[in-house]
């Protein structure tokens, strides 16, 4: 009776077994989670509908190339600024007279031929700010350089159309939810490894390697960038409002994984894995409007040429799958994937073989309602301003577009103002 | 290494009291006016958790009778002796990994192998680093160096993603460890010079007239001034001041190649000459926001998140006059009433690493093995060598999310019942554990036990609905009570969502 094995299995057995408990809480949130009293998982009622329109965000953290991503190849004043750096005309994917992609740029050229993927040109701000941190802040609270928001963008627009206490309105694929997503009503989740998503008896330990493999040497001091975290909140309220949206949506969340299956062979990177935890989602019937994943690396002061093109190959092969997969589950017409970067590179290269901190910068849509194409002109790469690519269309106008056009929402109460109209869709 | 910070010279001040010392269970004793402290037993606790990661009862009862400027004292005068021996790492690494990856061109297969079988045991050498890292936490006298330390891994945040260098990983955890209480300066000096920096933020690549500005942007924006106190021509003029360091491959040290470095005339904050590195840092040190920043992020880390402008104000003022010395600073924040007010007090959300060494340290356990615990502690967002960003880790609400919380519930249970994976060696730890928790006198009855465990474990009151499942528990249990029945109880506190609060 002293073995200590027995005793660990009797305590397991009337601890974390024993009791009267409801069959969908794991008897261990019962425990612990003692707030839920009343509150079992099964009164999980999703307000989101799960045929709507669902919008991918995802970030390119570091500050994208995007002058060596979409390559201006015909213009010299490109090969005059980039000595060591310019991708030789003949390489480039042509995707006019004036311009083309990266030559790792595979299947954003064949989406884009299709006409199910976009590229809007010059897109910025004014006072553009330098700074990834800041820089990130604005991009997701979509907030004029000037000004500090506390919630995100795509947080405001849970709290304006997805009313209700439904957590899982955005789903952050990741160990953080970024600012982006943060709202008032703190709807969102964040969801890292799937398997570790619920409420465990006894643990497996996680893989030892997992992480350390799928690093950039050069470019890699910018791995992830949440935005800022919100210092005025309550945090013993927070934090029993974090463990209902915890036990609300673990079940739902294993629940709709079980019966998913991906549709498409995705690269073994973190984003290929998280672009498929993405699609299982949706292909289950998560009724989430938003999720939000992240790719870093894209920091590239130093030694760019390979560090770059390493990096736009594992954005363009996850994403590739990611299309593929969407249009297996006959989803790709009502999701919609944007990306974006905290700013752009300066045009001259530096003495590092590298690009300093820029401006304007192209982003990238993809989807099967996309109207397609390059929208907007290449910024001028001779009337610069601090040596950096001028913007011609506020990204505003973008997230403006997609609130209206795609997730049906007015945007000025979500964006705090008019931002006019970009024609993206298909009429 | 010397303390953190010389003792108090019987310095008075009108703000101590040093009351008798109150081992009272009442917890909103007196600890939220700002205009002076009530020295008590909870206050210790509260002190020992901040300034390092945390401990027993019984250790806040031992702090507590020594006053408040006794105790302070006692956790500066930390001076890093007695921690466990360091993993080796391989002054080398640097070359090593460049001569095979000549040989994997040349599709020299033994060399692959040998090339697999090195990187592997880098591998290895990491986790020893992050488990070695822990267990200093854990057993390094009250952790006060050891906490700064952290702070200064996440203030001059370099992950080992891009480094790849363990070697130079554990020189600059030791540069942060030996200056990081002593004058800013010095330690921002070695930064910039630091061997792991300069890969980090690519400073070696750095040279002539157009210069990277990665490294030149982030100490000003990140290290020393905070974002808008620069203009965009500061950094690019620091950035020159900054040209000329390498790292030598063959033994991981940093050199400075005068051809490499740009000697012309920069213009920095105003003033113009031929600036150097030094130069550089001496100047940016000197800007009075420096120490107004500084002393912000240190008051964020140790006490709560945007601190009242007159607060930073006489902060900043002290760290100023100290010469920025960092210890000296500590000494003002852990004396400030309100370091002890409401807005500080079991308002803080354990950072991951805080988490599990408080958990040891509360229970008198070791740590979770390595091979749980590091996996962990990255799950909960938090891997030691490698921060996110150059920012570090946000702290505060951003550690805590869904899938976050509940790794947190599996960790509580996980460590509460040593369920597998766990060795079984841990099991003969079990008991001698619980006792820690719950020795026999406080055994005999209900109230006595949930007190007990309550003051143990959490830094605020139970909520209602956590003492009510603590009650339950204690209700089916026999008294005095067993292993089990405290086992239990202390599952239920090591899980609530208030046990994330310190």
């Amino acid at each position: 009776m002293t073995d200590p094995f027995f005793t660990r299995r009797k305590f397991l057995r009337t601890v974390i077994l024993g009791g009267a408990i409801a069959p969908t809480v794991p008897s261990f949130v019962n425990r612990t989670f003692a707030a839920l009293d009343g509150v079992a998982a099964s009164n999980f009622t999703p307000v989101t509908g799960k045929d709507d329109t669902i919008l991918v965000v995802m970030q390119l953290a570091g500050g994208n190339d995007g002058l060596n991503t979409v390559i201006p190849f015909a213009d010299d004043a490109y090969f005059k600024a980039r000595p060591g750096l310019a991708i030789p005309a003949d390489k480039v994917r042509r995707l006019d007279d004036y311009c083309g992609l990266h030559p790792s740029m595979e299947n954003l050229g064949a989406l884009l031929g299709e006409g199910q993927a976009s590229i809007v040109q010059g897109v910025g701000y004014p006072n553009p700010n330098r700074s990834h941190f800041r820089a990130t802040e604005i991009w997701h609270t979509a907030s004029d350089a000037d000004k500090n928001e506390a919630y995100g963008w795509l947080g405001r627009y849970c709290d304006a159309a997805c009313a209700g206490e439904d957590p899982g309105a955005g789903i952050a694929i990741g160990d953080q939810v970024p600012q982006a997503l943060r709202s008032a009503s703190g709807q969102s989740i964040a969801i890292g490894a799937p398997q570790d998503y619920q409420f465990q008896e006894g643990m497996d330990p996680a893989p030892m390697e997992a992480d350390d493999d799928a690093s950039a040497p050069d470019g890699g001091s910018i791995d992830m960038l949440f935005g800022a975290s919100d210092p005025d909140v309550n945090v013993a309220d927070f934090l029993q409002r974090t463990a209902l949206d915890a036990v609300a949506s673990s079940s739902k969340v294993q629940g709709i994984l079980r019966k998913s299956h991906p549709g498409a062979e995705y690269p073994a990177t973190d984003l290929g894995r998280r672009l498929q935890l993405v699609a299982r989602l949706i292909g289950g019937g998560m009724p989430s409007r938003v999720y939000y994943v992240s790719l870093g690396g894209f920091d590239t002061h130093a030694n760019q040429a390979g560090a770059h093109e390493r990096q736009l190959s594992v954005f363009d092969q996850a994403v590739g799958a990611f299309c593929r997969d969407m249009k297996a589950q006959g989803n790709f017409d009502r999701v919609m994937l944007l990306t974006f970067s905290e700013f752009g590179r300066r045009v001259a290269q530096n003495a590092s073989g590298g690009t300093d901190h820029g401006a304007a910068a192209p982003l990238f849509l993809f989807g099967g309602a996309l109207k397609g194409g390059l929208i907007g002109q290449h910024p001028s790469l001779t009337k610069l301003e601090r040596g950096d690519l001028v913007h011609h269309t506020d990204f505003r106008c973008v997230y403006a577009a997609l609130l209206e056009q795609w997730l049906k929402t007015p945007s000025a109460p979500v964006l705090g103002r008019d931002f006019g109209r970009l024609a993206l869709l298909r009429s | 290494m010397k303390p953190l910070c010389g003792a108090m010279v019987a310095r008075k001040s009108r703000f101590f009291r040093n009351g008798a010392v109150i081992a009272g269970l009442n917890f909103s004793n007196a600890m939220s006016s700002p205009a002076e402290i009530t020295w008590s037993t909870d206050a210790a606790a509260h002190l020992l958790r901040r300034a390092g990661f945390g401990g027993t009862p019984e250790d806040a009862e031992v702090l507590a009778a020594a006053g408040l400027e006794g105790a302070v004292d006692r956790l500066l005068a930390d001076d890093g002796r007695g921690l466990p021996s360091p993993p080796v790492t391989d002054p080398a690494e640097f070359a090593q990994r460049r001569r095979f990856r000549s040989a994997r061109k040349r599709d020299d297969e033994e060399a692959q192998m040998e090339s697999r079988a090195f990187e592997r045991a880098v591998r290895e050498t990491l986790v020893a680093m992050r488990a070695w890292w822990l267990e200093c936490m854990r057993s390094g006298g009250a952790g006060v160096r050891e906490k700064l330390t952290l702070f200064w891994h996440g203030h001059f945040a370099t992950s080992q993603t891009k480094v790849r260098f363990n070697h130079l990983m554990m020189v600059q955890n030791e540069a942060l460890r030996r200056l990081g209480a002593g004058p800013f300066r010095e330690l921002c000096a070695a930064m910039v010079r630091d061997p792991a920096m300069l890969v980090w933020l690519d400073g070696r690549q750095s040279q002539g007239k157009t210069p990277n500005e990665n490294f030149a942007r982030e100490v000003l924006e990140l290290f020393t001034l905070g974002e808008g106190h620069y203009t965009e021509e500061d950094i690019r003029e620091a950035a020159r001041c900054f040209t000329g360091w390498v790292v030598d491959p063959e033994n991981g040290k940093s050199v400075f190649v005068p051809r490499r470095h740009d000697d012309g005339r920069k213009k920095l904050f105003g003033k113009s000459g031929k600036f150097g590195t030094e130069d550089a840092v001496d100047m940016i040190c000197s800007q009075p926001r420096c120490a107004e920043f500084l002393a912000t992020k240190l008051w964020e880390f140790y006490a709560y998140a945007q601190p009242e402008p007159e607060l930073v104000k006489s902060l900043a003022a002290h760290y100023r006059k100290s010469n920025l010395h960092t210890g000296e600073l500590l000494r003002i924040i852990f004396t400030r009433p309100e370091f002890y007010s409401a807005r500080a007090v079991a308002k803080q959300i354990k950072s991951p690493v805080q988490w599990m060494v408080q958990a040891a340290r509360e229970t008198g356990r070791q740590l979770l093995p390595p091979g749980v615990a590091l996996p962990l502690s990255a799950e909960l967002g938090q891997n030691l060598f490698m921060p996110p960003s150059v920012k570090g880790w946000d702290g505060g609400t951003a550690w805590i999310n869904s899938a976050t919380l509940i790794r947190r519930s599996n960790t509580a249970l996980l460590f509460a019942v040593a369920a597998p994976p766990l060795p079984l060696e841990a099991e003969s730890l079990d008991a001698a554990a619980w006792a820690v928790v719950a020795p026999p006198e406080k055994r005999f009855d209900t109230v006595t036990l949930a007190e007990r465990l309550e003051k143990v474990f959490l830094a605020a009151p139970a909520g209602p609905a956590t003492r009510k499942r603590l009650e339950a528990v204690l209700a089916e249990s026999d008294f005095p009570c067993s292993d089990d029945t405290v086992r239990e109880a202390s599952t239920v506190l090591l899980g609530c969502p208030e046990y994330n609060l310190c």
